[in-house]
């Protein structure tokens, strides 16, 4: 009788449990762009920002501590201590690479070679994305230095994703490999608007022409794509990506093609947010 | 009184795992997939503490990774991680074997499981894009999130076993001893 009973409440509990998760999923959808329960996990981005911030600069000296405690003190052979130099010679060098590889990234954000007359705001990626289903990065500026969600971010080599979150101290940054941001592109010659869709990372674009009644374009490989103005989402002219293969005879008698990235999502450190508000 | 104690220590536990998901789960990577430590959490909690507790540990691992998300409506990872929880707690409760040698096993097919149920489900609220990655990728995602999610489940259900002890359902299994009354 005890044991019924007990079956009875648990299934009421995960029908509770089934119906809030709906009720969110629904209020969630409904309230996109806006309403309490974005604010929600703006404020929870905003708590979560600095402690992730914190533990990756917290945690280098750990680590720099625990090499030096490994090397104190220890009678080594000449052979040994000859390696660590060498390793030691080899780390400063990768770190040196490193130094440089970010003084010129930043360098580079500072001539922009496109966009150049809108005001933008460079920030520091605090952190990468940790999720299989999401192309994000966070980064250190907020709508304290004017953010705001659906402006476009950029590298020095072209379009990296657009604000999807802000907070006062943060931002999250959907990359254009997500498969949920889908910028309105340009081909050279052509007066015919593309989107291009993410497919995960290390993975080229999708090009999809937008079907209207103008004369469709002929895709060709090499070609460079940038953001178009149309839909007000981004400027237009910002670099998006290079054709790598198009497949001009598919069923629905519109090409596409396979986008290399401008922007190696992968390997960066900073970006410059434009402050763009959709003119 | 005496459920108080676990049920602060298993919400330690999963915001902890947030933390670190969020923190090194990029770091983590293995051929680009990362380990998801709220779905572990939820599987855990249905091997160690049985459905009911599974099923809310699992809502609310699934609830701290809808937060910590963007893209996704707030609620997805709650409402599938919940019916993880819940669906591992009622077969360990019913079916499967005690034995922590097969809860490697049990964590892999579950995170497949779960994985797919998380994708089906995200398609039907209008996520398509989930599956927008291509079949390698999903299929690389299935195998090796699977596969950290069988490491992770032996130390992670022998912290939720000792953490949960006094959790009506993980006394039920019989796994653990409840908290003696003072």
């Amino acid at each position: 009788m005890a044991i019924t009973r007990t079956r009875h409440r648990g299934r009421y509990l995960v029908a509770v449990l089934l119906l809030a998760a709906l009720t969110l999923i629904t209020l969630s959808a409904r309230g996109s762009g806006n309403g309490a329960l974005k604010s929600v996990r703006s404020g929870f981005h905003t708590v979560l920002a600095p402690v992730e911030s914190g533990i990756h600069t917290g945690l280098r000296p750990i680590g720099n501590f625990f090499t030096g405690v490994f090397n104190y003190g220890a009678v080594e052979s000449e052979n040994q201590r000859l390696r660590q130099e060498l390793a030691s010679t080899q780390g400063d060098a990768a770190e040196a690479q490193y130094l440089k590889q970010q003084y010129q990234q930043l360098l580079g954000l500072e001539h922009l070679s496109f966009a150049e007359d809108a005001k933008t705001v460079p920030a520091a990626i605090v952190d990468q994305p940790s999720s299989n289903f999401e192309q994000t990065l966070t980064i250190d500026k907020g709508t304290a230095e004017g953010l705001a969600v659906g402006q476009p971010v950029v590298s020095p080599t072209g379009l990296a994703g657009e604000i999807s979150q802000v907070s006062r101290t943060s931002a999250t940054v959907t990359l254009v490999t997500d498969p949920s941001l889908t910028p309105a592109v340009s081909v050279p010659g052509s007066n015919v608007v593309c989107e291009v869709t993410g497919q995960g990372e290390g993975a080229p674009l999708k090009l999809t022409v937008i079907p209207t009644s103008a004369a469709v374009p002929r895709l060709k490989v090499g070609e460079k794509v940038t953001t178009s103005a149309v839909g007000g989402g981004t400027p237009a002219g910002l670099p998006v990506g290079t054709i790598t293969s198009v497949d001009n005879h598919t069923g629905t008698g519109t090409p596409t093609a396979k986008v290399k990235p401008a922007t190696p999502t992968t390997s960066l450190s900073y970006v410059d947010v434009l402050l763009w508000s959709g003119q | 009184m005496s459920a108080l104690r676990p049920r602060l220590g298993v919400a330690v536990v999963l915001v902890l795992a947030l933390v670190i998901q969020a923190t090194f789960g990029a770091d983590l990577r293995i051929l680009g997939v990362a380990p998801d430590l709220m779905l572990l959490m939820a599987i855990s909690a249905g091997l160690v503490c049985g459905p009911n507790s599974g099923a809310i540990i699992g809502f609310v691992a699934g609830l701290l990774a809808d937060l910590a998300m963007t893209t996704t409506p707030l609620g997805l990872y709650a409402l599938c991680w919940c019916v993880v929880g819940w669906v591992v707690g009622t077969l360990r409760a019913y079916v499967l074997p005690d034995a922590r040698v097969v809860r490697p096993a049990i964590a892999f097919l579950a995170t497949v499981g779960a994985v797919l149920v998380f994708l089906v489900v995200g398609s039907l609220v209008g996520q398509t894009e989930l599956t927008a990655s291509g079949r390698t990728f999903l299929v690389k995602v299935l195998i090796v999130e699977g596969l950290w999610n069988a490491v992770l489940v032996v130390p992670a259900t022998m912290l939720l076993g000792f953490l949960a002890r006094g959790l009506p359902g993980a006394v039920a299994l019989g796994r653990v001893d409840p908290v003696p009354s003072r």
